[in-house]
């Protein structure tokens, strides 16, 4: 049977590395997303997350059990970037992903999707803040606008409107790459 | 979009270097807080000791201490003075002192 969040945290909160691990390992891909979102360079992001569970450690006392413990830790995680952003001045990368060009693909599709994704980037890089940060909490995990919201401490209008106008910015940049991103 | 999106943001490794990092971060604050448990799980008796005496409750039982006492204090010093007055005053104004006087020496 699978441990829940809460049953980790608090035996994390009494020192267990093994519980603390447990819940590094479960929400690193998430932490990790969101700090890139927010920052860009993936080194610095890391830096960022690392500091995210160290606070999220710190604090773990604060955590209410009957919520649940993932928007809790996405809040500081977007604070912790956020404050890692606004320390360092980081300079945003849009390096190329070396994944894409070589997976099982002609060079001619692979240079395509290279292309893709370094426009994705650049677009993504491109939108403010706020609205990286909502279009990846709602497109990439999942979450809901209110739960948005409360993560941001925004009206749920707020979130809404930076979803909408991030989407539809990152889709005009993809369009006339890729005519069928028209359609989602 | 959204899987392209996913895989923008998505790192290119397992995670287990990163939580490696963060576990060798947290050593520390790990070790506090399980030392912390462990102290704490070993002296439970004196946890209402430690809740409890708190400065407040500890001037709270002086006050009352002192309250207690105090009102004892002119009671006690004031009766005997008081007492033998009225005694040399009675001896005084009595219509026959050498009657007094005489069982007073009787006794």
């Amino acid at each position: 049977m699978v441990e829940s969040d809460g049953a980790l945290a608090a035996r994390a909160a009494a020192g267990d590395r093994d519980a603390f691990g447990a819940l590094v390992a479960r929400h690193q891909g998430s932490v990790r997303r969101v700090a890139r979102a927010v920052i860009g360079d993936e080194h610095d992001a890391d830096d960022a997350a690392q500091d995210a569970f160290l606070s999220a450690l710190d604090r773990i006392e604060t955590y209410d059990p009957s919520r649940p413990f993932g928007p809790w830790l996405i809040r500081i995680a977007t604070n912790a970037a956020i404050d890692l952003l606004r320390r360092r001045a980081v300079r945003r990368t849009v390096a190329l992903d070396e994944r894409m060009s070589s997976r099982d693909r002609s060079p001619a599709a692979a240079a395509a999707a290279a292309e893709l994704r370094e426009r994705m980037a650049a677009a993504f890089g491109a939108l403010p803040e706020r609205q990286r940060i909502a279009v990846t909490l709602f497109d990439v995990e999942g979450y809901a606008h209110a739960e948005i919201a409360e993560i941001l401490g925004v009206p749920e209008g707020t979130v809404r409107s930076d979803v909408f106008h991030g989407r539809r910015s990152l889709r005009e940049a993809l369009r006339m790459f890729d005519p069928t991103l028209e359609d989602e | 979009m959204n899987e392209l999106l996913k895989r923008h943001l998505t790192p290119d490794d397992d995670g287990r270097a990163f939580t490696e990092a963060v576990l060798l971060r947290a050593s520390g604050a790990l070790y506090r807080r399980g030392a912390g448990a462990t102290a704490g799980a070993d002296a439970p008796a004196w946890e209402w000791l430690e809740r409890w005496a708190r400065p407040w409750v500890v001037a709270a039982l002086v006050a009352l201490a002192g309250a207690a006492l105090v009102p004892a204090l002119p009671r006690g010093g004031g009766w005997a003075p008081a007492e033998a007055a009225s005694a040399s005053d009675a001896l005084l104004t009595a219509p026959a002192p050498d009657l007094v006087l005489a069982v007073t020496d009787g006794n």
